[in-house]
């Protein structure tokens, strides 16, 4: 811009958006600046306003894709790698001869209990986590850890691959729940950016409810969009490389004798040995090392280009309630009748995605057309997936429960017809059925997915429990998935009966939950405390009133009124008896006092 | 063993792993485990397991000390067994991993069985205890040990002495007992051994409801044992005895209480008579006398053996038979009488035209000449052997009245010449052997005469023309000649049945030479020291065009290995045996890759002294039912690292025997593979050398050549690359994120525990002792009371050495800039304050600047606030306030009477003192 670009936004950083520059200057020494400015003859300041939100909202796109594709590499790296070592160690001469007497076995189901354990503790740490080093550092750390568990399997004995499966397990809740409290919150701020005009008017009114879910809904779409792909891109390496030293379906299958919806537990009587000929050692770190450069790229991608998700002030305040309250937090929203009435929809989130990758990838794909296949019938799945995640945006025009339900119908559907479906092994056929099968439940699980994440977005606007709310929902699903884990040695019809229960029952509590909501049931919903900051460090080196900061202003008004409610009409009872603190928290902090009589009191 | 050779990054993480890494494990270092059925021969190649008839898969284990680690290796469909080593206790349940076992033997020295070592071997039928060198060794066999083998038939003991164990419960389904080279000395010792077996004469033996039976009682080469208790044997029906080599005299078994023998077997007794009582008492049906010094047999001796069926007489030195020796055996079908000295005519007793004798044997005796109707006494006979005599002539005379003869062995004799017509008198005969006769042209026209004639051996010292016609009933052939064989090709197809073809000659010609012979039912075709041209590529020097039904063949060749030597049209291959019998020449590589081309149904593949050079998965395209690949005798082998891939296709069975290898880490796969890949058994790889190159003789086995020089550790170094990165990406990016305060204060505490660490060398950085800020209205008192109260030497002030702003910083330098500097090198700052002082803008920043380094910086400075008046909290910046960094005694108030100064001082000087020592 031949406007001089650094010198504009500094100027501009003294104002309430500022959040590029923590340490705001005092407005004394912006004077000159102005001086300087002002010598531009061509100086439009309406056009410099605009072109610097522009700016912004580019970079609001560019967090969300960087996140995007962030996320997605690192999941098709780690799904790819754990699909490629578990059919490499599925192999006996394989494992025998590369490692003997290790107990390979032993270590790949320990380890796949760490991934599918561990989890379930994630409730307790998550939101700790996510406070304590932001969302943007959350993602970071978790797609590190995820690089990690990567790099474990050039080395694969039982002290690198359980400890790193453990490792990976406590970080798949925060991955997945900073990255949709990101995606949410990318929303917000792009809203935020393309109605700056009418922030500046009344910087005191909060923008109107669900202001941003149009920009949500394209977000989570995006995002969507490419976590599907993952799994597209987690059989290159099959594709690649595996499928070049795999058996054909007639050695494989060869004692398989029933499929589909008569088959018990996962490929009884499979071929104990897949492999044609071994992949060489070397060839194997190749592929190992490829996997490698796009897990740490992925890192680099995330802690390059996604920007944070708060200012720092906001997140000194978020961090600022005290941890005994963050630790709290998560159990406290059951009081939320939302949420219960949607916690078997999460529950079915995790079981059919699972499903996909199990029961029907293998109790129907391999079972009946061999492993060769299953790199395509994945690929067919994700590809729906990803495809489908654009019905999400149907939402725009459609009531937002029209794509949930619309994709819960289609899975029910297909479950159904997967209920009276017994393919014959070694026959194919009738494959296209299976592909056809496959990318229909892609598009069922694309529009559960988009359908979900924008719901909560809508639901719970505000940032200060966007990360609780999204812990819950995934933490449901890691529920689901080691649910999954423990049942995956029964009979398919027992699954998929379980699948269609748990499916019927989402749809009807949700269906049920949006109906309260119409009839205008208040949900009661646990207060957010106020930040109490500790006086420390160098924060106070900067101004006097630092500690009311432009965050603490808006909370001052957001929250002050009825506490941090997501909006008068849905705010608890609890908060009913004292609507006093409201004008208080306009210039002031409120004093321990005033905190005291506001019941959830700071703990520290 | 270590996989890791070089450090990598740190010589205690490499340790600490290698300490965790398993090694490897050689699961079956001396076990040899085949499949029968696939070669026959295979024993010629590899340590082998004598089998019993219809068992195929075996396990041949030398060396054996630690027993169960060396059965847990082996599979578990085993049905033979063999086990050589020292094991002094054979543990219960030793072998219930092998339920189809049913051979088993065992050579493990001295031993002590438990009484449930054989349990669940339910299938076991053959067991064996052996000793090869001669008696004894002790056995511990508990009475019940073998009771869980209800199937056993036959039990040995070989180079065993069992004095130590008692009672031993026989299974009932027993047929054949052996104690060979044991310290038996009488036959009494058997029922204290095996009370079931005798029970008439054991009190203590249980009654069963089946009389002890028994097939074969064999007690050979028992030295010691001389002695039979009366009627120690009552009670056991007993088929066949067998005393060979014993001195037992054979009268001694009329009061053994035996009451019925079929079979009695006295080889290498010393006797020098027939035993003539003895087979009259038992009615024997056989009697062996092999190699006894029977050298003369009167027509007296012959009464009693009315009954006798089978008579061996081996080896005797016999001159000459009775005259009424057929008469007197009415019932004799078998006779041996080879290996003695009835030649040189052949003198056969007159006898009883319808005598039984089916079988005789004459083969070895000197005899030189056949009188004409010899044989017409015998019209029965069958089989007539006259091998390894001298005949050199033959007329058909001397076979008349023969007519029922199958197969007549006239090897090795001196027949140079036949008659046409000689097998006139022998419509019957199958097989007609004539090995190791002077016959050089041999016409199928001598072969008139017998219309099934199948079997046909032939063979001359130098050279072997064959002409036409030949029967059409040949099933099999074998021709011997030194330098060449010529087939005279006729019209038609000769051999149209034929089966199986030997051949071993140099040299194999056909008369015309650019005609074939077919061979269309050849299965199976032995090649010995043929020239590998008999397979050439050329067609014109091929001998066999195609053979659609060839399934075995086995080819010695001896012209420096297999050059042109090229197998296609055998469609139907399934073993090949290919080797070179000329050790000593250095011949070309081999191109497996050519060789094995066209061979689609190959299961068994063995290759003797053939330069191979390096194998690699080239070589074995194509050969997807191959089950056995056996290498012997191959010089520099290389093992390419291509058949890394190939494992799981490789044969079931690969055996290296006598194999010397390349040096080369390209074959460093071979080691778990070896030891580890399953349904894969591989032998001699254990014992292997390997050599670097060809001058080197320095007997390297090739597997610790494999662990010490091929290091395989580029997987561990990309982990602990890999992992470095990520983790220090991830700590540096934590590190560099400003957001987080506790990280700058961690990173403060850091740096003063750096520079605490750092000692004494910072000391230079601090110019001043204290630094004194204070404003213009209040320089008067500084001057005056305070400096002095510091400045001045030790008896009077402190001697600190101060920095005054108006008087320690340089004219003309930038007052900001000066003012930061001073701070920074002083020790410790005193800001006097006043109600002025906090009005004055430098006073503010000198304190701002003194605040910032005492909370950026901690433990660099310290900081001390000297009030001279009484001033508000409030009015004091909000900064200045905090008590967290400054304690208590850090603020210090000037006392309004200046009687009190004194003591003041000296409270202001306790603590700069102690502020400038903790700086130092």
């Amino acid at each position: 811009m031949e406007a001089e670009p650094p010198l504009y936004p500094v100027a501009r950083a003294a104002g309430p958006q500022g959040d590029e520059d923590p340490l705001g200057v005092p407005d004394g020494q912006a004077a000159p600046l102005d001086d300087l400015v002002g010598a531009y003859p061509n100086y439009n300041e309406e056009e410099e306003e605009r072109r610097y939100y522009r700016r912004k909202r580019l970079g609001v796109l560019k967090n969300v894709l960087a996140a995007s594709t962030g996320g997605s590499l690192t999941y098709g790296v780690y799904l790819g790698l754990l699909q490629m070592q578990l059919i490499l160690h599925y192999d006996e001469t394989y494992r025998e001869v590369k490692y003997g007497n290790m107990g390979l076995p032993d270590i790949d189901s320990k380890m796949l209990m760490g991934i599918n354990v561990t989890p379930i503790a994630a409730l307790l740490y998550t939101p700790v986590l996510i406070r304590f080093f932001g969302t943007k550092w959350v993602m970071f750390l978790a797609v590190g850890i995820y690089a990690l568990f990567v790099s474990t399997n050039y080395w694969e004995r039982y002290y690198t691959l359980v400890p790193s499966a453990v490792t990976l397990g406590m970080a798949i809740v925060p991955l997945w729940a900073s990255m949709g409290n990101y995606i949410t919150r990318m929303a917000q701020k792009y809203y935020e950016y393309s109605h700056y005009k009418e922030q500046e008017q009344g910087p005191q009114n909060r923008p109107p409810r669900g202001s941003h879910a149009p920009y949500l809904l394209v977000f989570q779409v995006i995002f969507y969009g490419f976590f599907h792909l993952s799994f597209a891109c987690a059989q290159l390496p099959m594709v690649y490389f595996l499928n070049h030293y795999l058996y054909d379906l007639n050695h494989t299958l060869y004692n398989v004798q029933s499929c589909g919806t008569n088959s018990h537990g996962i490929l009884s009587g499979f071929n104990k040995t897949v492999l044609r000929t071994l992949p060489r050692s070397r060839n194997l770190i190749v592929v190992e090392s490829v996997l490698m450069a796009v897990a740490f790229s992925a890192m680099l991608l995330v802690l390059g280009l996604c920007g944070a998700a708060y200012r720092p002030t906001e997140e000194i305040d978020l961090r600022s309630v005290g941890w005994g309250n963050i630790f709290q937090l998560p159990f406290k929203h059951v009081r939320d009748f939302r949420l219960r009435h949607l916690v078997p929809f999460f529950i079915y989130s995790g079981f059919e995605v699972l499903f996909a990758c199990t029961g029907l990838a293998l109790g129907y794909g391999v079972c009946s057309v061999g492993l060769e296949r299953l790199a395509y019938l994945l690929a067919a799945y994700s590809l729906g997936a990803s495809t489908a995640s654009v019905l999400g945006l149907l939402g725009l025009w459609l009531p937002r429960s029209v794509p949930l339900v619309a994709g819960a119908v289609l899975q029910l559907l297909l479950t159904l017809c997967l209920f009276f479906w017994a393919p014959v092994p070694r026959v194919l056929q009738h494959s296209w059925l299976l592909y056809v099968a496959a990318a229909l439940w892609g598009v069922g699980s694309a529009l559960n997915k988009t359908g979900l994440s924008t719901l909560l977005g809508i639901l719970y606007e505000d940032k200060e429990r966007q990360d609780f709310i999204f812990t819950i929902y995934h933490w449901w699903q890691a529920v689901a998935i080691f649910a999954v884990y423990l049942g995956s040695s029964l009979p398919m019809k027992a699954k998929l009966s379980v699948l269609v229960l748990t499916l019927v029952a989402a749809v009807t509590s949700y269906l049920w939950m949006e109906q309260k909501l119409q009839r205008g049931v208040v949900p009661r919903q646990p207060r957010i405390p106020r930040p109490q900051h500790k006086v420390r460090g160098y924060r106070y080196l900067e101004d006097d009133n630092s500690d009311a900061s432009d965050a603490e202003d808006e909370r001052g008004h957001d929250g002050g009124g009825g506490g941090p409610g997501d909006g008068a009409e849905e705010e608890a009872p609890s908060a009913g008896p004292r609507p006093g603190p409201e004008p208080a928290g306009l210039s002031r902090r409120s004093c321990p006092y005033e905190q005291a009589l506001g019941g959830d009191g700071p703990e520290e | 063993v270590s996989r890791m050779g070089r450090p990598l990054l740190s010589l205690t993480l490499l340790s600490f792993l290698m300490s965790l890494g398993s090694g490897w494990a050689w699961t079956t270092p001396d076990c040899t485990i085949a499949d029968s059925s696939l070669l026959s021969n295979i024993s010629y190649y590899i340590p082998s397991c004598p089998l019993a008839p219809g068992l195929h898969l075996f396990a041949s284990c030398s060396n054996v000390s630690d027993l169960a680690q060396t059965l847990t290796a082996l599979p578990r469909r085993l049905e033979a067994l063999c086990l050589q080593g020292t094991v002094p206790v054979l543990p219960a349940d030793a072998f219930g991993h092998f339920p189809t076992l049913q051979l088993l033997r065992l050579q493990l020295g001295t031993l002590r069985i438990t009484s449930g070592a054989f349990q669940r071997l339910d299938q076991l039928q053959h067991l064996f205890f052996e000793h090869p060198t001669p008696c004894c060794l002790s056995l511990l066999l508990p009475s019940d040990a073998l009771e869980p083998l209800r199937f056993l038939n036959s039990l040995s003991f070989q180079g065993y002495c069992l004095n130590s164990s008692q009672n031993i419960q026989l299974p009932l389904s027993l047929s054949r007992l052996t104690l060979r080279h044991s310290c038996l000395t009488d036959l009494q010792e058997l029922q204290g051994l095996f009370p079931s077996l005798v029970p008439g004469s054991s009190p203590t033996a249980i009654s069963s409801p089946w009389p002890p039976f028994l097939e074969v009682l064999d007690l050979s080469a028992n030295m010691q044992l001389s002695r039979v208790g009366v009627k120690t044997l009552r009670g056991l029906q007993l088929h066949s005895l067998r005393l060979d080599g014993t001195p037992l005299s054979a009268l001694e078994l009329l009061a053994s209480g035996l009451l019925h023998l079929d079979s009695l077997s006295l080889v290498d007794t010393g006797a020098e008579k027939l035993p003539g009582n003895v087979t009259a008492y038992f009615e024997l049906s056989t009697l062996d006398l092999g190699r006894n010094q029977i050298q003369h047999i009167g027509d007296e001796d012959l009464s009693g053996y009315h009954s006798l069926e089978h008579l061996n007489l081996h080896a005797n030195g016999l001159h000459s038979l009775p005259t009424r020796f057929l008469s007197a055996l009415p019932q004799l079908q078998r006779l041996n009488l080879s290996m003695n000295k009835l030649g040189p005519t052949l003198a056969l007793p007159e006898g009883l035209v319808s005598s039984n004798l089916r079988v005789l044997d004459l083969s070895h005796n000197e005899l030189s000449a056949l009188p004409s109707g010899a044989f017409s006494s015998l019209p029965q006979l069958e089989e007539l052997w006259l091998g390894g005599n001298n005949i050199s002539n033959l007329s058909s005379e001397a076979l008349e009245g023969l007519r029922w003869l199958k197969t007549l062995d006239l090897s090795w004799n001196q027949i140079k010449v036949l008659k046409l017509g000689w097998l006139s008198s022998l419509p019957a005969l199958i097989s007609l052997n004539l090995l190791g006769t002077y016959i050089e042209n041999f016409s199928g026209r001598l072969l008139q005469g017998p219309q099934k004639l199948s079997h046909l051996w032939l063979g001359s010292p130098e050279i072997l023309e064959l002409y036409p016609p030949w029967p059409l009933t040949l099933l099999s052939l074998e021709v011997w000649a030194q330098s060449y064989i010529q087939f005279s090709v006729p019209h038609g197809k000769p051999f149209q049945f034929l089966e199986s073809l030997t051949l071993q000659a140099s040299y194999v010609l056909l008369h015309p030479g650019n005609n074939t012979v077919h061979f269309p039912s050849l299965r199976h075709l032995t090649l010995r020291g043929c020239s590998p041209g008999i397979f050439s590529t050329h067609k014109s020097q091929r001998f066999f065009p195609q053979l659609h039904s060839l399934e075995h063949l086995h080819f010695w060749s001896y012209h420096g290995g297999t050059e042109g030597l090229q197998l296609f049209g055998l469609p139907r291959l399934r073993v090949l045996e290919l080797g070179n019998l000329d050790s000593l020449s250095e011949s070309r590589p081999v191109n497996l890759e050519v060789l094995l081309e066209d061979l689609p149904q190959l299961e068994v593949l063995a290759l003797s002294n053939l330069n191979l050079g390096n194998l690699s998965v080239s070589s074995f395209r194509g050969l997807g039912l191959l089950q056995l690949l056996l290498l012997n005798s191959e010089w520099a082998l290389g093992l390419d690292s291509s058949l890394q891939e190939f494992i799981p296709q490789m044969p079931q069975y690969v055996y290296f025997s006598d194999v010397t290898f390349i040096c080369q880490c390209e074959s460093s796969w071979v080691g778990p593979w070896a030891a580890r890949a399953p349904n894969t058994f591989v032998y001699g790889l254990e014992k292997s050398i390997c050599m670097a190159n060809a001058s080197d003789y320095f007997k390297t086995p090739l597997l610790s050549f494999l662990s010490g020089h091929c290091p395989d550790n580029l997987e561990l170094q990309s982990f602990l690359t890999s992992f470095t990165l990520v983790v220090l990406v991830i700590i540096f990016a934590l590190l560099g994120c400003p957001n987080w305060s506790w990280l700058h204060h961690l990173q403060a505490l850091f740096h003063a525990w750096w520079r605490k660490l750092g000692g004494r060398n910072h000391r230079s950085q601090y110019h001043y002792d204290v630094f004194i800020s204070y404003c213009r209205q209040d320089r008067a008192w500084v001057l005056a009371e305070l400096i002095p109260a510091l400045e001045k030497p030790l008896p009077a002030g402190e001697g600190l050495r101060l920095c005054l702003p108006e008087r320690d910083f340089g004219v003309g330098q930038d007052r900001m800039e000066t003012t930061a500097a001073s701070i920074e090198s002083s020790k410790t700052i005193l800001c006097v304050l006043s109600h002025q002082a906090l009005g004055s803008p430098w006073c503010n920043l000198e304190l701002r600047l003194a605040t910032y380094r005492l909370v950026a910086k901690p433990g660099t400075t310290s900081l001390l606030l000297l009030f001279l008046e009484p001033i508000d909290r409030r009015q004091l910046c909000s900064y200045h306030r905090l008590a967290r960094w400054l304690q208590k005694e850090d603020y210090l108030h000037l006392p309004q009477r200046s009687a009190n100064w004194e003591a003041f001082w000296e409270q202001l000087r306790r603590r700069l003192r102690k502020a400038v020592q903790e700086k130092e």
